[in-house]
């Protein structure tokens, strides 16, 4: 009897608990594949893509990107005015926010933040220091212990002013806010000074902010995120995120034996042929930069034999071998992913040998006949110049193709093309020393279109080594406006003078991919229209809280 | 002894400048440095920002400047701060170590336990079928390059046949501790450890193989078999025991190498050891983490070789170290 009893009890306590709580999750922790962690999670500090992600779920950021990387509120508010030869930047914290430590956000926290990235010895990667901000000279290179131009107005909102007009310096507040009292204090009571940021970089392996997640280790080659149930949008739905070190050979691999749920492998026709078949949700994402070959003008000062180099260079099927569908040709050098590209813009120089004969011969070089092979001459020396492409030794690189046939084709007409396949860290040191004559990069694109220091003849990256009067005023005149659509203009008129010039020939705009697992995550919950600016699961801003698993 | 371990420590340190010396000169001279490969790819950086970095990492100094002042600091223990880790030099290496180290002390004891008696069958049946097949597995396992047998391996075993995970340290998806945390790391090894000892045995082998065989020709050895002694005493008690001594003290010299980490297997099975960090380091032109790592090897490598030769002094009583 007794028994029983205790039977039916037990029953009936299995069966409350099974009713009360809310619907069970089989998933509690989702999984991201990552290459490597340098440990530097520091939003100051870290200089590798992988540890930003491991560290950016626990912060939100001061302003944020849109889908087309146009900036747009994010913690703050912002107003943009011009006065008096100035532009006077106020962010407005929107709502009361607290770090995951319970204690508030406050302006005092943007002051600080400011303070650590204009350091005289700022070392990380954060290029706020290079704003004309006023005041900001005295503060790096003088005895100033504060930036004239930035004040904090109230407890929520913090000014600062800049000389003249710069577009591209309110991209440079899309930061994640750092809380001072943990990152200007650290375990011993030691606090920071001007000059010296031990202090900061002791917080680098401990990351705090007031973002979704709370980052807790990094241990194994796993960083472990457990959910802020106090984050100011809400408790995160997924309640641990958790980053796994995965080698890029089994990137795909390893979320299809489950393993990991979320992986970035490289995007080939290949591999997304492989993520379909195997049931997984493949995303495309445009990457943000473009691959180029560039001429160096100094080096060949005859803008007739750039023209006809140009003109010997076959891009397409060369991206369709290597990228099949995921890359496309683009004929602008800037990527497509910038709201600056001119859509609908046309081929500058197609593929065309007799037009590139023609360039030759407008620059003095005569076609004769030698030992029963033609050979271009100028003032009786052939025609040779060199191309250095960063194949590794193996001509490993989808503009590989298209040099050996530019190769063939300045055979057939006489002139010598020296392919160089070098390693990349030797090509570009002799780039930056301007000791090559032609070529293959790519660049990595930043949301402001600004071009000064690539095109300007005062830029310090101009490789290209441009002199053009009229392209200086033209970008000059771009960076002093901030009205979009004028800019826009100025900008479709900067490229078409660029390619004018025949100094660079974009070649391709690639897609990267993310892969995710199905089976674990609710590919429902996730971003539907993808950008490199809106990526689904790494778009912490403001949208991971709502990630959700199966 | 005393005097002899003295004098090899004295020379050590003699060794351990000119490697200094050496190692520095030539990574600053790499084409391309830290600040080139991290922040040139970044249109925004100004040339003022790229001057102002070189000066606060201590790239632009000249080369003998650089290698005095990293010196200065050495020979007080600060290796400095890595570039690429953020963290002291020392703090790092010395956290990973263990890593490689655990991963490569099972794989180091393995070995020993499958190649000497391997190469002890070989050598006392020389030229049998024993002899050959040994001689040839031995072969294909110094041959095998390691990348490939890993992805054999993750193909047959995780992918195939679904026994084994894939890569990695521990499951991410659960939160193991205490025991279950140590089996799991266990399960995890096993791949890892398999890669390390097929394509290290090989050499154990031969060694092994060598020395019996050498042995085995010595004269007291035939008077053992004259005197009737039974085969397995003969190879075991008198043969083997002066196998041990080339033996041990090989082994002697590689217990420190055992901290330095496997590069590629490393990176395969994304293990956290020193093999793949020193590799990230240097694709990056971190200077303070490449010196004080090479450093650290070359530490490894004078005491390995001191550890074999005062090891044979004991243990061989013809050898007399002075």
């Amino acid at each position: 009897m007794k028994k029983r009893l205790l039977a039916i009890c037990f029953v009936c306590v299995l069966a409350l608990t099974g009713c009360a709580g809310k619907a069970d999750h089989a998933y509690t922790t989702v999984i991201a594949g990552e290459s490597q962690f340098n440990g530097v999670f520091s939003p100051f500090f870290s200089t590798n893509a992988y540890d930003k992600h491991a560290y950016q779920f626990a912060f939100d950021t001061l302003i944020s990107y849109d889908s087309q990387g146009q900036p747009a509120p994010g913690l703050a508010d912002y107003t943009i005015e011009e006065k008096d030869d100035e532009t006077v930047y106020t962010f407005h914290l929107k709502q009361d926010v607290n770090f995951s430590d319970g204690k508030p956000m406050t302006a005092q926290d943007l002051l600080f933040n400011i303070l650590i990235y204009c350091d005289p010895s700022y070392d990380g990667s954060s290029t706020m220091s290079t704003v004309d901000i006023v005041g900001l000279e005295e503060y790096k290179n003088g005895d100033a212990d504060e930036i004239a131009g930035v004040r904090v107005v109230d407890d929520k909102t913090l000014e600062v002013r800049v000389n003249g007009i710069d577009p591209s310096a309110i991209y440079k507040f899309v930061f994640e806010v750092a809380p001072a009292h943990y990152y200007g204090t650290d375990d011993n009571g030691n606090t920071w000074v001007k000059g010296d940021l031990t202090v900061v970089k002791s917080r680098n392996d401990k990351p705090m902010g007031s973002g979704a997640y709370v980052f807790e280790s990094f241990q194994n080659n796993i960083v472990t995120l457990r959910a802020n149930e106090n984050y100011w949008q809400g408790a995160p739905k997924t309640p641990t995120i958790k980053l796994q070190v995965n080698s890029n050979a089994n990137k795909l691999e390893a979320v299809k034996q489950g393993e990991i749920d979320i992986s970035s492998p490289n995007a080939n026709p290949e591999s997304v042929k492989m993520a379909e078949e195997a049931g997984l949700y493949p995303v495309m994402i445009d990457n943000p930069g473009y691959g180029y070959i560039g001429i160096n003008a100094d080096r060949v000062p005859d803008k007739n034999i750039r023209k006809a180099m140009m003109h010997l260079m076959n891009r397409a099927p060369a991206i369709q071998t290597y990228y099949g569908d995921l890359a496309t040709i683009i004929e602008r050098p800037m990527s497509t992913t910038s709201w600056a590209y001119p859509k609908g813009a046309e081929e500058f120089y197609g593929f065309n040998p007799e037009k590139a004969l023609e360039y030759f011969k407008a620059a003095g070089y005569k076609q004769v006949a030698e030992n029963g092979r033609t050979v271009l001459k100028k003032d009786g020396v052939q025609f040779r110049i060199e191309i250095a492409i960063g194949g590794e030794g193996t001509m490993d690189h989808p503009s590989a193709p298209i040099l050996t046939q530019m190769k063939t084709e300045l055979e057939k007409l006489g002139g010598i093309l020296d392919i160089t396949d070098t390693d990349s860290a030797i090509l570009f040191d002799k780039m930056k020393a301007g000791e090559w004559d032609m070529f293959v990069a790519a660049w990595s694109a930043t949301p402001d279109p600004d071009m000064y220091q690539l095109y300007h003849s005062e830029g310090t990256t101009n490789h290209y080594r441009i002199k053009n009067e009229e392209l200086d005023r033209l970008i000059e005149a771009g960076r002093s406006t901030t009205d979009i659509e004028e800019r826009k203009e100025i900008y479709a008129q900067v490229l078409d003078l660029i390619m004018d010039e025949a100094v660079e020939m974009p070649v391709y705009q690639r897609m990267n991919m993310i892969v995710f697992n199905p089976k674990v995550v609710n590919t429902e919950s996730l971003i539907k229209e993808a950008t490199p600016y809106r990526q689904p699961f790494y778009d912490n801003y403001f949208s991971v809280h709502t990630l959700e698993l199966n | 002894m005393r005097q002899y371990i003295i004098r090899r420590v004295l020379i050590s340190i003699g060794v351990l400048f000119g490697v200094s010396i050496l190692l520095y000169a030539l990574v600053r001279s790499m084409p391309g440095d830290y600040i080139q490969t991290t922040f040139a790819g970044n249109p925004n950086v100004t040339e003022a920002m790229i001057q102002n970095l070189r000066k606060l990492y201590g790239l632009d100094t000249g080369i003998v400047e650089g290698y005095f002042q990293w010196l200065g600091k050495a020979l007080r223990g600060d290796l400095g701060i890595s570039f690429v880790y953020g963290r002291p030099v020392t703090e790092v290496i010395t956290d990973k170590m263990w890593v490689s180290f655990f991963l490569a002390l099972p794989a180091f004891i393995l070995q020993l336990l499958l190649a000497v008696p391997m190469g002890i069958t070989s050598a006392s049946k020389q030229y049998s079928k024993s002899d050959y097949a040994v001689t040839v597995f031995a072969m294909v396992g110094i041959s095998l390059p390691s990348f490939f047998f890993a992805a054999l391996l993750q193909r047959i075993f995780s992918m195939g046949l679904g026994w084994l995970p894939l890569q990695g340290m521990t499951t991410a998806r659960e939160d193991y501790t205490g025991i279950r945390h140590i089996l799991d790391m266990a399960v995890h090894y096993i791949l890892p450890v398999t890669v390390l000892t097929v394509t290290g045995m090989g050499s154990f082998m031969r060694y092994t193989r060598t020395n019996m065989l050498e042995v085995l020709q010595a004269d007291y050895i035939r008077t053992a078999r004259a005197k009737g002694l039974k085969k397995k005493t003969v190879i075991y008690r008198h043969g083997f025991r002066n196998t041990l001594i080339p033996l041990v003290t090989m082994v002697g010299g590689m217990l420190p190498g055992l901290f330095s980490g496997a590069i590629i297997t490393e990176g395969i099975f994304a293990i956290d050891g020193l093999g793949y960090t020193s590799l990230q380091a240097l694709k990056q032109g971190d200077i303070p983490f490449i010196m004080g790592f090479n450093i650290f090897l070359a530490v490894l490598t004078l005491l390995g070789t001191l550890l074999a030769d005062i090891t044979y002094g004991l243990v061989d009583p013809r050898v007399k170290l002075s």
